[in-house]
């Protein structure tokens, strides 16, 4: 029988067990007395969350297929555990072997979203590892940093030894070769950090100092040892046809986020919305194969018994052969009661037929995501979608007969006039008057539109970098008002109005576009009891903001200010390809309301093309 | 084609609930490619039901499912098929095609066999008292009277005519059911067995272990922990003197006859 790490009674006390046990469908098995490095991924929420990570499923595959290597797993405890786990002094371990994360060569953090932020101490504190880098011995795993949050680590700085900028696939066997070699060695911790500071990519965040002026806003930035570049330099994955990508993905027991596979189309996105990070950070747009696609489809279907296929991208749409992979599924395994889902599709004929092969019209729901409501503003944002296209779409569902709409647009964008909050609404009424134009007899009852904002977080390497954002009683006023906006509207009973929660989010661009100095309020906060900010029954706003406080600092100066042109971001040094000077053109199109076409219409220049990949060197 | 399959869980798979086992079940079975046939409509299911869904923290050797295939190989096939893409925890052990009009193991049911086993570092009230004769009294009473929750409600329930064996030994216990029971999962694990019983189960009155363990420590003046023991599927069964809806105790004028779920209906 298995061994595991928690005994029958806390298992049997503790919700959903299933999140501890490990032994999943595909779980990778190895003496761990054979291998030279001890991996341990870790996603720092809850289980059905972490499992449905895509990245951290292609990163467990590569690094156990090196003989060298086990690469195990862990998540966050949810609460109750968490709470027995102090109580009894237990250790927290990884889910393979069951054993104390302490025992690792290194811990892999993955940082999707700022909101987890505490989650990464909890993990490090029930592990038994010192919180701050500087304070970890030879006793310690390296704990390295990875994901879109990786892009400003400032923030949570002091507790990695190491951040990775870029992509997995790329550096990370180069960075095991060195570390099997130190290890050998016998050096200090200190040298392996010197090593690893000179793999491209790699950031030791404890060999860079930070000054700030007497405005707070950041002096200067510069390494403090010879071996850490001025400059990191994002990591791009150059062939996405011929890399790592699982073909026998891990399977829970328990239902996951993501009860199905997922097949990574392409990496990237040539839209270029203003407000989207993934869309910069992850430039050029490199679609895969179609070949490597099927062959992936078909042996992790096979691999997994799973009934349904994903197709992920940022932009699906956008893949030049997605016909041609699509109905290939279908052909292929709709007999074989394999649904295939496609988020982030364009509406248009192609879709909508796919969608009434694939789904029951009668379930599903059409989701647009229009951003924003008024032309004006999808012109500020460069989302290019226009209200014709939206309606047409949402037209010709309706008489394929579909009659549920989701639409999803943001508040607070930069220079948001109440005319482009109430566009919101009156969008929202348009879809549903394209609905009742349609004869009685067409119609299938009462057309049922869910509308939902969330709050803009200016986010770093975006043209909005330098823009407020609404403080949450600005953000509160707009949800008010769009409310009443939506009550005003011929069709109000047809639509429901849904927003995200303004505390949160005013959190979430504290961290987005913070700095060094928030590492103590984190600290504080966790010393305070917070953890999982994510979930709203667990945020505690107050503790933030006393913590904030006791550090002499406040909100405002993250989020509410305009910052200068010329300002030094704590994130600058990373260089991702698109350049600041890019951005900031953008930035000010986007205040002149004007356009810039996708990559594919017409390169813009944004400095990506330095990767030599993907569109930048497509054939037009 | 029906057919019914018995299969073994215990490990960290007592962890694994009812509907992640179902689920579990769905992808093995796509994976090892075995012919199940779908309900209709637009979002088709695998045709499979369960004879009694086992709660978590509960192992066993005798778990049941029924199935409809579109076709299916000798049996001995389809369990090596099944058992290729199971995981060490939980093994197919039988597969049984049934007639064509056999109902759902789950109506059939009508008694289950435990043990219950002593968890190393906890002692149980079993431990503590002399169990030989608290069994014995158990089955020397007339009636036992003990409290039944229900989500909806409370009441006090005559469990006496569902407990129909008691035993402190496989062996005896053997001798009273007439079954085989042939290596248990348990076998070379740190729980060591103290009682077993055989109990009315299935839908219309279904008696759980825990519920004669209350008993028995309100006998012996004692509490129940149920997490100081592991209880231990053993056998299910269909009663060949039954019909749907009726249960018949040892102690009616019909009394069960009581035939192991693998053979009960099976194809001739």
């Amino acid at each position: 029988m298995r061994k595991l790490a928690l005994s029958d009674e806390i298992l049997l006390s503790v919700e959903k067990p299933a999140r501890y046990i490990g032994g999943e469908i595909n779980m990778v098995k190895k003496d761990p007395k054979k291998v030279d490095i001890r991996f341990c991924m870790c996603f720092p929420d809850v289980y059905e969350i972490g499992m449905s990570h895509l990245g951290i499923q292609i990163l467990y595959d590569m690094f156990n297929r090196r003989d060298d290597i086990y690469c195990e797993r862990v998540y966050s405890p949810w609460v109750d555990l968490d709470k027995i786990m102090r109580e009894q002094h237990i250790p927290l371990f990884a889910l393979e072997t069951q054993d104390p994360i302490k025992d690792f060569d290194f811990l892999g953090i993955t940082l999707q979203y700022e909101m987890c932020y505490t989650n990464i101490l909890q993990i490090l504190d029930l592990s038994g590892i010192p919180l701050k880098a500087v304070d970890r011995t030879m006793e310690d795993p390296f704990v390295i940093g990875g994901g879109p949050c990786s892009y400003n680590p400032e923030p949570i700085a002091d507790f990695f030894d190491m951040f990775y900028i870029g992509e997995g696939e790329t550096v990370y066997y180069q960075m095991m070769d060195v570390y099997k070699e130190w290890k050998k060695s016998g050096a200090g911790r200190i040298e392996f950090l010197k090593k690893a500071a000179q793999i491209p990519g790699i950031y030791v965040p404890q060999f860079y100092e930070a000054t700030y002026h007497e405005d707070g806003t950041l002096a200067d930035f510069y390494p403090i040892c010879e071996e850490a570049p001025k400059r990191v330099i994002k990591q791009v994955e150059k062939d996405m046809s011929d890399t790592f990508y699982p073909e026998e993905p891990l399977v829970p027991y328990t239902k996951a986020t993501q009860e199905r596979v997922v097949l990574e189309i392409q990496r990237g996105c040539i839209r270029g919305c203003r407000f989207c990070q993934a869309g910069m950070l992850y430039r050029p747009i490199r679609p895969r194969d179609l070949d490597f696609l099927k062959k992936r489809a078909q042996k992790m279907l096979a691999s997994t018994g799973y009934d349904e296929i994903s197709l992920s991208s940022l932009s699906s749409s956008d893949y030049k052969e997605l016909p041609e992979l699509v109905y290939w599924l279908i052909d292929e395994y709709k007999d074989k009661g394999v649904n295939i889902s496609l988020p982030s599709l364009r509406i248009d004929a192609f879709a909508l037929d796919v969608m009434s092969k694939v789904q029951d019209i009668r379930k599903s729901s059409l989701t647009f995501a229009p951003e924003a409501g008024s032309q004006r503003m999808r012109d500020v944002i460069n989302k290019g979608l226009t209200e014709e296209v939206i309606l047409q779409g949402a037209k010709d569902a309706f008489i394929g007969g579909w009659n549920r709409v989701k639409l999803y647009f943001m508040l607070g964008l930069p220079g948001e006039t109440e005319d482009d909050i109430e566009g919101i609404a009156i969008l929202s009424d348009k879809i549903a008057r394209e609905y009742y134009a349609m004869p009685k007899e067409v119609r299938k009852g009462k057309v049922n539109i869910v509308t939902s904002t969330s709050i803009f977080v200016p986010k770093p390497f975006t043209p909005f970098q330098w823009a407020p954002m609404n403080t949450k009683e600005e953000a509160r006023r707009k949800r008010f008002f769009l409310l009443d906006k939506v009550k005003e509207q011929l069709n109000a009973r047809s639509i429901k109005y849904n927003c995200h929660d303004a505390d949160v989010s005013e959190l979430e661009g504290v961290f987005a576009r913070g700095d060094r100095r928030l590492n103590d309020v984190i600290l504080q906060a966790y010393q305070n009891g917070c953890i999982y900010d994510a979930w709203s029954e667990y945020f505690h706003y107050d503790r933030w903001e006393q913590a904030m406080t006791d550090h002499g600092l406040t909100m405002a100066f993250y989020n509410g200010r305009q910052r200068a042109e010329d300002e030094l971001f704590p994130w600058d040094f990373i260089d991702i390809g698109v350049t600041k000077k890019f951005m900031l053109d953008e930035y000010k199109r986007s205040q002149a309301e004007t356009v810039t076409p996708n990559c594919r219409a017409k390169c813009a220049g944004c400095g990506a093309a330095k990767f030599g990949c993907g569109v930048c060197v497509e054939a037009r | 084609m029906k057919a019914r399959i018995k299969f073994s869980k215990c490990g960290s798979m007592r962890f694994i609930g009812h509907l992640d086992v179902m689920r579990y079940f769905q992808k093995a079975f796509r994976r090892a490619e075995i012919p199940v046939s779908y309900s209709q409509g637009f979002s088709p299911h695998q045709l499979m039901s369960f004879a009694s869904p086992l709660g978590i923290g509960l192992s066993s050797d005798a778990e049941y499912m029924d199935l409809t295939l579109d076709e299916a190989e000798s049996a001995d096939r389809m369990v090596a098929r099944m058992n290729e893409q199971m995981n060490e925890e939980i093994t197919v052990r039988e597969f049984t095609l049934l007639k064509e009009d056999a109902k759902p193991s789950m109506a059939m049911l009508s008694a289950c066999d435990y043990m219950i086993a002593a968890k190393p570092g906890r002692q149980s009230f079993l431990e503590r008292i002399d169990l030989a004769a608290l069994a014995a009294e158990l089955t020397a009473r007339e009636q036992i009277e003990i409290t039944k929750k229900t989500k909806r409600s409370e009441k006090v329930v005559d469990i006496r005519p569902n407990i129909y064996h008691v035993a402190l030994t496989e062996e005896n216990f053997a001798a009273q059911t007439g079954a085989v029971y042939g290596t248990s999962c348990l076998e070379g694990s740190e729980y060591h067995p103290l009682l077993y019983m055989q109990l009315t189960a299935g839908s219309v009155v279904n008696i759980k272990p825990e519920l004669v363990l209350e008993a028995m420590a309100q006998i012996a003046g004692e509490t129940f922990d149920f997490l100081d023991v592991q209880i231990h599927r053993m056998e299910m069964y269909g009663d060949a003197n039954g019909k749907k809806g009726e249960v018949h105790t040892l102690s009616d004028e019909v009394p069960c006859k009581l035939v192991p779920l693998s053979q009960y209906e099976q194809m001739e």
